[in-house]
């Protein structure tokens, strides 16, 4: 909740500096985001690849555990086109866009406004990219406050698919509070598997709108 | 796209050949002030564009109205899959000991 806190607090005083005009244009500028998104995602590889519960997090990928990132990719999916319908600014593909972040706020805004621009254009693109920000980051806060609610209606597995792909790391502790110990490497797994689609499913949306 | 992924598998592959590296510890400290200083950057991309910020009431509520959405669909999957799949066994957890 920390890190979300200290993310969103650098997100909100970027605006307020663009806003008052206090940024230089090399700053604002596509390539500096660009080059910083690939030093992002290059980490994100070596947290995942020098992670040493690896080996425990691939044996745990059974068939049957693979059904749970499947429900959480469905679920989002059909649910983010169902309200694709209420929408009136947005098409169904950039809803989708922004549902396929699964709770990844900080990757799914930048990919929607580094790659969107070519499809939608840059201006739409930042709006769009504005708002998968905020969903998906009210989508990790309601996991992490709705946790134990989601557990007694919906089942342990609620959480896991709510969290999206940030139950390995930022609503880990919540999930294993409230889901049971059980569920820790399903959890993982489940947040390495929607994490990996976030760069997959975000473009290629963001390409068919 | 493409770019970003290959970008990532390196990292993968460098994170595992070099995962008994002291340095790597301080992986989780570099990758959030990336994060962060790539949100500033962004912010600062979003404050500087004028029709964004009229339209940041609007995109609350949307964003909001597809968190709402998008969190419902996965929970009520997430109920079936459980009941399908995971209820009736005794073991839980992906594991068939």
């Amino acid at each position: 909740m920390k890190s979300s806190l200290v993310i969103v607090g650098a997100f909100a005083v970027g605006c307020v500096a663009g806003w008052l005009g206090l940024l230089p244009a090399w700053v604002t500028g596509r390539g500096l985001s660009l080059a910083v998104l690939f030093a992002l995602m290059f980490q994100v590889g070596m947290g995942i690849g020098s992670d040493e519960r690896l080996r425990d997090i691939v044996r745990t990928v059974s068939p049957r555990m693979l059904l749970v990132p499947l429900a959480t990719i469905t679920g989002t999916l059909v649910a983010s086109a169902a309200v694709a319908l209420l929408l009136s600014r947005w098409n169904v593909w950039q809803v989708l866009a922004v549902g396929s972040g699964f709770g990844y706020y900080s990757l799914s805004s930048i990919l929607i406004s580094s790659v969107g621009g070519a499809s939608m254009g840059t201006q739409v693109a930042a709006e769009l990219a504005t708002i998968a920000l905020m969903a998906n980051i009210f989508r990790e806060m309601f996991t992490l406050l709705l946790a134990p609610l989601m557990v007694r209606w919906f089942s342990p597995l609620a959480p896991i698919c709510a969290g999206g792909a940030t139950t390995m790391d930022t609503t880990l502790p919540v999930i294993t509070r409230f889901s049971g110990r059980e569920w820790v490497f399903v959890s993982i797994a489940h947040g390495a598997l929607v994490d990996f689609s976030v760069p997959f499913l975000v473009p290629f949306f963001c390409s068919l709108s | 796209m493409i770019g970003i992924i290959l970008v990532m598998a390196a990292g993968i592959v460098s994170g595992r050949l070099l995962r008994h590296m002291k340095a790597l510890r301080l992986l989780p400290v570099t990758t959030m002030a990336t994060i962060v200083a790539l949100l500033f950057v962004m912010g600062g991309e979003i404050g500087g564009n004028e029709a964004v910020i009229r339209g940041l009431t609007a995109s609350g509520a949307e964003a909001l109205a597809i968190a709402v959405a998008a969190t419902a669909g996965s929970i009520v999957a997430a109920r079936a899959v459980y009941r399908l799949f995971f209820v009736k066994r005794k073991s839980v957890a992906g594991d068939e000991e």
